[in-house]
């Protein structure tokens, strides 16, 4: 069974950046796939490469990066939402003029589209909201 | 059959009336406080979530605790997942 998974949830401020983790990873233990992961509003914010936690603390963007770029997995971040909270990869740097971007490895950013398209070719979506 | 996920105690509100008999909820983060009282729906508590807030034990009798892998289970048996927060 193929899965979408979204995440509405910042880091630190919301827990469902981590708790769409644990489901993620228990969703390919358990013999499915997922064909996207979609971070849309606050939840972009795991998409920020600058996030520098204390080292006793789980890097829950780490993780995610790790966990997309190991099993194949597209973490698509929502444009909008990155835009309007300072996720820039380095083509949105450049064409808003900003200084430096910040899009952490392993993410894309993309539109809307990609959650309808995620949506549609899944069996099941599953939302982690705030 | 649908699969509601509760990650606060204040969305049950939002979706109480939408529940259906043979429904089932599945309580995570800070919802899984509502599995302290008996509600009257097939209830599922995330463990980690339970543990994490030291309400072990303390759950009522027929608020299922479950692990991941169960929620991952019940997610495809439902016709579709339905997530209020």
């Amino acid at each position: 069974m193929n899965f979408a998974i979204v995440v509405h949830g910042a880091p630190y401020s919301s827990e469902a950046c981590l708790s769409a983790l644990k489901f993620a990873k228990a969703v390919l233990a358990s013999g499915h796939s997922i064909n996207r992961v979609f971070f849309y509003h606050d939840g972009v914010h795991t998409a920020n490469s600058l996030i520098a936690p204390p080292q006793d603390e789980a890097p829950v963007s780490e993780q995610w990066q790790e966990f997309g770029t190991g099993n194949n997995i597209e973490l698509i971040a929502c444009i909008a939402s990155c835009l309007r909270r300072g996720i820039l990869d380095e083509t949105e740097a450049d064409r808003y003029e900003k200084s430096g971007s910040n899009l952490a490895p392993g993410f894309t950013i993309s539109g809307l589209g990609q959650l309808i398209d995620a949506s549609i070719n899944a069996d099941r979506v599953v939302t982690f909201g705030v | 059959m649908i699969v509601h996920t509760i990650n606060k105690v204040s969305a049950l509100g939002l979706c109480n009336n939408l529940i259906a008999e043979d429904d089932k909820v599945v309580l995570l983060e800070d919802g899984v406080y509502l599995g302290l009282q008996p509600l009257p729906f097939l209830v599922f508590a995330i463990r980690f979530d339970v543990d994490a807030r030291g309400l072990g034990g303390l759950l009522a009798a027929h608020t299922e605790s479950i692990d991941y892998s169960d929620f991952v289970r019940l997610c495809a048996e439902a016709d579709k997942v339905c997530s209020w927060f």
